[in-house]
């Protein structure tokens, strides 16, 4: 809402300055956005009179003229316009001033003549869009004023950024009213002094409400022999500064008392409504009307009409239609005043993609109760400015009252919400400011609440109106005693053990969109019948790519990767802990399952002088799994080949825990690394954190003593068949040799020349320690022969030696 | 016999004094000590001396070999320290060039920022909550006095998966959920989390952002207890010389309503960050609705609360002035080293 200060200045004397009136209206609740000077625009122009024009020796095109700038002085100005005439009243930008193109203006030298200053065109000051020659103001204007003021540009402007529930103040009165209640300053309202003249408005025209619903009340006036033209320079001035466009005295009334009264008003043609009867309904399913802006719209019951015995004439509440809309031949006026049911015009106003200055207005709910004081200072202003004669009495179709509600609550309900020790007869005193009617009772009150408020309902709303006018900064700031301790949960701080965990060996978190395109899952290779192909979609997308939610971490990795890749950053370990979004739940709302996504790519180390070369494989992720379950100590987990498509067949396992799929990790398939244009290999991993929180186990850390005799080391090296895991001899052994093999580890893989064709060699240390006594040689033998013939028969293995 | 003891004591002397290297010396030590060196001989000779000779030559011979003993170790010591010497001289690095350092992995600003605030408020008795990103229509704007056609929907530009589900435009709903499974209980929680509104990215918009929310329930909480928390949290966060400013505002779920400013670090001088006003916005927040806590099924006669929200995006670019709040999410390597 813009604001002129000129006019507020008219409805409430204000005494304090402009920039301070903006502070304490922002501290009130009504934010100030900026203060606009009008005059700014026209800075260092003045007006000049032409006192003579001579062709410049040297510049066929060009003349030099004499300028008398009034006070300013005489000037000197080249210039190449063709349409002065000496005597002619001209803009003169001085030196110094920028125009509101931005171009400053120079002292500056034309082929040896120097030009101090420079005349304007309309498209320089900004007045119209084409210019053919240089401005020349119309009427007896003085040399050496200010363009601004000739121009009536000198008004400032607050512009208004207003909540939601303050619709009040999108009428100049509402503004008005709550600028006095903050600075505690009377208001006056505007003149409306009306002659109603002739016969009365009900034998001319009639009203008829057959949708109260939507339309609760319906006022109008007729006033006769107008005499369409322009409005006045004042009400103009006005109407531009709000950013309304002033198009004939009717029109610009009707804007100006929307304006001035918050009251959308709307004027007919009355020669143009058959019978002069109005028809305030619902429209038939599928009816046309062609509306003002010449678009043919198409409705349905939804939307309330106004209309007359043959058709719709207007989109009730929205924008007026062409049959019935003023012209120049208008000679006498139909005004409409009504209230329209806001959620209706919401509704109306959106379906057609119309936001009108109107629509916007009757939407957020105007004052249903000042319906008729509008309309009687609209037919009042075409009486005085239009030269129409307003007929007696008027049309008020109003079936149900609204009526002002009423609040009660305690002085003590008010302080206990606020946190404030105000008095009775302080509170009431804030309340009265707002033109609220106050009855007390014994620190009870009744408020009652003028319809231009209906934003207040309770004694929380009325707490609001105390706390602001009293000023929030005068509320004591006080601490709330805690009876609980604040911590995380225990899946919460399992999170921040994973994030520690992963930057401790160097990878770094990531956050990628949740939303991913629709073809996320067929760019992965996987089908149709694959989970991640079912996915939470959006009605409208935002755009292509983002268009579902994501049912896994992976794109949004290798987009990383990738991103990364194009700028020549290819050593990457990245992390992302995120949810994923499953919708076949069965519920109303899909499944959220925290993942932790991992994307390695790359060397090992950062690129040094003396760091190793090394690349990343699979092995290093499968060691980031392993890392995980033993630093969080989860319960074990197994692999499985894994056949995902986006996956290297060879490089690739599922992770299961209790037969459940938890997770899955390997290298990127070459499909999808040229996909995704990743340009090296890549490794991904991915877990389901929700699936590992169910399960883990609470246990906290046991210490085991440390222990009292030497260990005994012995390796092993079998050559087993390939299809035999390690991690299954190694799980053997221990079962075997029981508690007295304390650890068993993989020190050597070898397949090739040494070893027989579909085997491989498999090199273990085995470290064997007792609890109660030193191990002697013989011991330690016997056990390890025993482990050897249990694993040649159970394994085909053979020792290798 | 004397003279010849004398003779060797001297000779060994002399080689051990000239020995240059610690294995020259072994080698003394086998001709001189060793069991067939040339001292053992002569012990082995001493059968053949009459019986009272032999004690005094046995002394003579201990002593010699005692002599020998002590000059090799002496020896020994000053080689092993030359040696030792040599070889740190020739172990000399060139202590300039760089180090070997381990990959260190490094935190998203954003995760940083939300953990620093959410550490404030668990020291204020806050817990964490969650909940659904994908929410209905009810938790996201009804239950939160925003029924369907409210004007004030206008400023969440939703995503909705059907006309009842949608990506929830703000953290509040997880308020309504907490109170749901709460209530006749008091509440304190903080509930950080990802939301959605429809938005073209650009540098100041994104579709997707993270919000932090927080709600306090209780008896006889006032909207003075409001200022109390959040002054708390600006001067942890912000610094202790700094302040809070509220300011009226209107959201439809908290009555009273504010918009929360804190003082400029430019102390308000004016500066670029806080375009000269000496206030920078942070954070919205109000008493809850009464009407909304009765939804949620409390007795707002005898129970009240407040609550707040917060950008996170917003602070974490202040906090390290990044203009541009897509770098958030497309994890350049060079934008993650820097935290």
């Amino acid at each position: 809402m813009r604001i002129s200060f000129e006019w507020l200045q008219e409805l409430v004397k204000i005494d304090i300055p402009i920039v301070e009136l903006a502070e304490r209206l922002t501290m009130a609740g009504i934010a100030v956005e900026e203060i606009e000077n009008q005059a700014a625009v026209y800075e260092g122009m003045v007006t000049g009179r032409v006192l003579s024009l001579e062709k410049h020796p040297q510049a066929d095109n060009l003349w030099v003229s004499q300028v008398d700038a009034g006070s300013y002085g005489k000037k000197q100005v080249i210039t190449a316009a063709r349409n002065l005439t000496i005597g002619d009243i001209i803009p003169l930008a001085l030196p110094g001033t920028t125009l509101p193109n931005g171009k400053t203006i120079t002292e500056a030298d034309f082929k040896g003549i120097a030009s101090q200053g420079m005349m304007c065109s309309g498209m320089e000051l900004g007045l119209e869009k084409e210019s053919t020659g240089i401005w020349v103001f119309a009427g007896s204007v003085e040399p050496g004023k200010p363009v601004a003021d000739v121009l009536g540009e000198n008004d400032r402007i607050l512009v208004l950024e207003l909540t939601a529930n303050r619709s009040d103040c999108l009428g100049m009165m509402g503004v008005a009213r709550e600028v006095a209640a903050i600075l505690d300053l009377e208001f006056h309202g505007s003149p409306c002094d009306l002659q109603e003249k002739g016969q009365d408005i009900h034998g001319i025209a009639q009203v008829k409400i057959q949708d109260p619903d939507l339309c609760p009340r319906y006022a109008a006036r007729v006033i006769r022999g107008v005499k369409i033209g322009p409005s006045p320079e004042w009400m103009q001035c006005r109407l531009k500064a709000a950013g309304v466009r002033p198009i004939n005295n009717i029109v610009d009334i009707t804007n100006y008392v929307m304006l001035e009264y918050n009251q959308p008003l709307h004027a007919f043609d009355l020669d143009r409504i058959a019978e002069q009867r109005i028809i305030v309904r619902r429209a038939k399913s599928n009816e046309k009307l062609v509306t003002l802006d010449e678009v043919e719209r198409n409705f349905t019951a939804e939307n309330l009409l106004i209309a007359d015995p043959s058709g719709g004439l207007c989109v009730a509440g929205v924008m007026g239609g062409c049959t019935s809309e003023v012209n120049d031949q208008t000679v006498n006026i139909f005004l409409e005043a009504a209230y329209f049911n806001p959620l209706s015009i919401r509704r109306t106003a959106k379906l057609l993609n119309m936001k009108t200055e109107a629509s916007i207005r009757f939407e957020r709910g105007i004052d249903p109760n000042g319906v008729v004081q509008a309309l009687n200072r609209a037919a009042y202003l075409m009486e005085k400015f239009a030269a129409g004669e307003v007929a007696k009495g008027y049309i008020d179709e109003y079936p149900q009252l609204i009526a002002p509600v009423t609040v009660s609550t305690t002085i003590d309900k008010i302080n206990g919400w606020l946190g404030t020790k105000l008095t009775q007869p302080e509170i009431i005193k804030l309340l009265k400011r707002l033109t609220f009617e106050v009855a007390e009772n014994q620190g009870a009150i009744a408020v009652k609440i003028p319809t231009y408020r209906r934003d207040i309902v309770h004694m929380a709303d009325l707490a609001e109106e105390v706390a602001r006018l009293h000023g929030y900064d005068q509320i004591p700031a006080t601490i709330p005693a805690s009876r609980q301790i604040g911590e995380r949960s225990l899946f919460q701080k399992m999170q921040q053990e994973y994030r520690r965990l992963l930057r401790g060996i160097g990878l770094s978190e990531i956050m990628t969109y949740s939303l991913y395109p629709k073809n996320a899952a067929t760019r992965l290779g996987l089908t149709e019948a694959d989970r991640d192909s079912r996915t939470v979609d959006l009605m409208v997308p935002l755009s292509e790519e983002q268009a579902v939610m994501r049912t896994n971490l992976v794109t949004g990795i290798l987009e990383t990767l990738a991103f990364n890749a194009k700028r020549r950053q290819t050593d990457l370990a990245v992390y992302e802990i995120a949810r994923v979004y499953w919708p076949e739940t069965g519920e109303v709302l899909p499944e959220e399952p925290l993942h932790l996504g991992i994307g390695l790519m790359g060397r090992v180390q950062d690129i040094g002088w003396n760091q190793n070369q090394l690349e990343v494989d699979f092995y290093d992720v499968k060691g980031i799994l392993e890392l995980i379950f033993a630093k969080l100590r989860l319960p074990g987990y197994t692999l499985q080949p894994s056949t995902k498509p986006f996956l290297h067949p060879g490089q690739a396992a599922d992770i299961y825990m209790n037969q459940r799929v938890i997770g899955f990790l390997g290298q990127i398939h070459p499909k999808t690394v040229q996909e995704f244009e990743l340009g090296k290999k890549a490794f991904i991993m991915e877990l389901d954190l929700a699936a590992l929180e169910a399960i883990r186990a609470m246990e906290t850390i046991k210490f085991e003593p440390l222990p009292k005799f030497p260990a005994v080391q012995r390796d092993l090296a079998l050559v087993a068949p390939m299809g035999i895991t390690a991690q299954s001899i190694m799980e053997r052994i221990k079962e075997i040799s029981g508690e007295l093999v304390e650890r068993v580890e993989l020190f050597d893989v070898y397949q090739g020349d040494q070893v027989p064709q579909g085997m491989r060699s498999l090199a273990f240390s085995i470290s064997y320690r007792s609890k109660e006594k030193t191990l002697n040689d013989n011991e330690v033998n016997q056990i390890q022969e025993q482990l050897l013939q249990k694993i040649r028969s159970e394994y085909g293995a053979t020792i290798r030696e | 016999m004397k003279e010849q003891l004398g003779k060797i004591k001297a000779e060994a002397l002399a080689e051990i004094g000239n020995a240059e290297q610690s294995n020259t010396l072994n080698d003394i030590r086998i001709k001189f000590l060793g069991k067939k060196g040339v001292l053992t001989a002569i012990l082995r000779g001493m059968g053949d001396l009459a019986p009272e000779e032999r004690p005094v030559i046995g002394e003579i011979v201990n002593q010699v070999r005692q002599s020998i003993e002590k000059a090799l170790d002496d020896r020994g010591l000053t080689l092993a320290a030359r040696e030792q010497q040599v070889k740190l001289a020739q172990e000399t690095l060139d202590i300039f060039l760089p180090g070997r350092s381990p990959r260190m992995g490094h935190a998203h600003p954003l995760q940083l920022v939300l953990e620093e605030i959410e550490d404030i408020f668990l020291g204020m008795g806050f817990t964490i909550a969650e909940g659904p990103e994908v929410e209905q229509d009810y938790y996201n704007f009804e239950a939160l006095n925003l029924p369907k056609d409210h004007p004030a929907r206008d400023m969440h530009d939703s995503l909705y998966i059907t006309p009842e589900v949608l990506l929830r435009t703000h953290t509040s709903p997880v308020q309504i959920r907490t109170m749901e499974r709460m209530h006749p209980n008091p509440i304190r929680i903080i509930a950080p989390g990802r939301v959605y509104r429809r938005d073209a990215l650009d540098a100041s918009h994104s579709p997707m952002f993270l919000q932090l929310e927080g709600l306090l329930v209780d008896k006889g909480v006032t909207f003075g207890d409001l200022k109390g928390v959040l002054t708390l949290f600006a001067k942890k966060f912000y610094g202790e010389d700094r302040q809070i400013r509220m300011r009226p505002s209107f959201f439809p779920f908290t009555e009273p309503s504010a918009e929360v400013d804190v003082s400029c670090g430019c102390l308000g001088k004016g500066c670029r960050v806080c375009k000269g006003t000496g206030w920078i916005e942070i954070l919205g927040a109000g008493s809850v609705n009464p009407i909304v806590l009765k939804m949620a099924g409390y007795d707002p006669e005898e129970v009240s609360g407040f609550a707040f929200g917060m950008g996170i995006e917003r602070i974490a670019m202040r906090k390290y002035d990044i203009n541009d709040i897509r770098v958030f999410y497309e994890n350049d390597q060079r934008f993650l080293n820097q935290f």
